[in-house]
């Protein structure tokens, strides 16, 4: 470490942002450098100075009230008095009129999956959904010991994670997604080119339920229940090898 | 459906507008401009809700926070705003610290009053003012700043120390005006 370097890695020193052997390299540098020393402490005072006295404003109390009224759908209870400028009213109103009209685009279709084909669609939406948008995973890693921890981490239950390589069913990573209400785990497996989203949550019944496959819009799920879990895998993948892992899931969750 | 979606939101906000409220504050310096700017940018955050996810709810909001913020600053107060390529100067810095520790200055930094400090944090231009404040208030990591400002980490590194800098300075000046010019 060339003491410019040093003198560099100061802040995140005391941002204690650095990784075990670099902070050991730094204090060592430091111990022997009367200018880094004074550096160090000099830079300690000024952080403790503006994280203790340096002020956090506080929220006025309407403000929630005020946000949360000015949110398409709610009646306008905002006072016109907080809002300085005619041209801002009309910003405001032309970007709650633009969020009014693109909410209704988008009602008939939320409408669809709350009541058509439930779940199915529900899912073949989240696993289009997380293709489309470049956020495939959150966790990218093909160690279930790394994958599971970190959704458990997440989550108010413990999905099970399978890793089945030998199978062909290579897992990919894991991600949080966000399916008829509630938060749940989304496990992602690769089957050579085919991408499957296997989406875990806690079932309302203790049952074990056997795979039932669909076909939809040219993709293929497959569901079962298995020890308090409902287990929805979709894919593009054809159903026989889609069926296939599902039967290996619940046979390694059984 | 709507409905649920409203409360999702505001369940996932609610917990982070406190620290959205703070740094538009500090952005925007005034009271009412910040008010108006996360209610805008709460409007912007709904619109893009559903394709939220993941478990960092306050980043995202930050996020959205201050772009919102800085779209406001460069109509209203374009001057607060630095070109971000200033960042390559960053390796030339001048040290935040450079005198001893009997420096005049630096005993002048450790009597600094409160609002000597916020006077000195409110004069650094916006662009080092939001990683001072994201880091020194609100407690955010490295990580979570370079998120949030969606740069890298070294430049979060080098607008922390330019940030430190020019407080230090800013705090030595007022506490020692015959020494002002340094």
């Amino acid at each position: 470490m060339t003491p410019e370097n040093a003198r560099r890695l100061l802040g995140a020193y005391v941002d204690g942002e650095l990784d075990a052997a670099s902070m050991m390299e730094l204090e060592a540098q430091i111990r022997e450098s009367p200018a880094l020393q004074r550096e160090f402490e000099c830079l300690s005072v000024l952080q403790n100075l503006v994280q203790s006295r340096g002020r956090r404003f506080n929220a006025p109390s309407h403000l929630a009230s005020r946000v949360f009224a000015a949110l398409p759908e709610a009646q306008p209870a905002r006072t016109s008095k907080a809002v300085p400028g005619w041209w801002r009213r009309l910003a405001i109103g032309t970007i709650m009129a633009a969020v009014a009209l693109l909410f209704w685009s988008i009602v008939p279709t939320l409408d669809r999956l709350g009541r058509g084909a439930g779940p199915r669609e529900e899912v073949l939406a989240a696993h289009v959904r997380s293709l489309m948008a470049d956020h495939l995973t959150d966790l990218t890693s093909a160690e279930r010991h790394t994958v599971k921890p970190w959704l458990s981490s997440r989550l108010d239950f413990a999905p099970p994670v399978e890793d089945l390589a030998s199978e062909g069913f290579a897992l990919v990573g894991g991600r949080l997604d966000y399916l008829g209400g509630r938060p749940v785990a989304a496990l992602v497996y690769r089957y050579r080119q085919h991408i499957i989203n296997v989406f875990v949550w806690p079932s309302s019944n203790n049952q074990q339920v056997s795979v039932q496959t669909w076909a939809l819009r040219g993709y293929n799920i497959a569901r079962f229940d298995s020890r308090g879990m409902s287990f929805w895998a979709v894919s593009d993948l054809n159903p026989e090898d889609l069926q296939k892992l599902a039967s290996l899931l619940q046979a390694n969750t059984q | 459906m709507l409905e649920s979606k409203r409360a999702r939101f505001e369940s996932s906000v609610s917990p982070h507008l406190a620290a959205a409220y703070n740094l538009a504050r500090w952005l925007t310096r005034n009271d009412h401009d910040a008010e108006d700017v996360v209610q805008e940018a709460m409007l912007r955050a709904f619109t893009f809700f559903d394709g939220f996810r993941g478990p960092d709810a306050r980043s995202w909001v930050l996020k959205i926070v201050r772009n919102t913020c800085f779209t406001w600053l460069h109509v209203n107060r374009p001057r607060d705003v630095v070109a971000t390529d200033i960042d390559q100067l960053s390796d030339a810095l001048p040290s935040a610290c450079s005198g001893s520790m009997d420096d005049p200055e630096t005993v002048a930094l450790r009597k600094a009053e409160a609002y000597q400090v916020d006077e000195a944090i409110a004069a650094i231009s916006a662009t080092f003012r939001e990683v001072i404040i994201l880091r020194e208030i609100e407690g955010l990591s490295y990580k979570e700043i370079a998120n949030v400002i969606d740069a890298p980490i070294g430049t979060v590194m080098s607008r922390l120390a330019r940030a430190r800098s020019e407080i230090r300075r800013a705090l030595a000046r007022a506490n020692d005006p015959g020494r002002g010019t340094r």
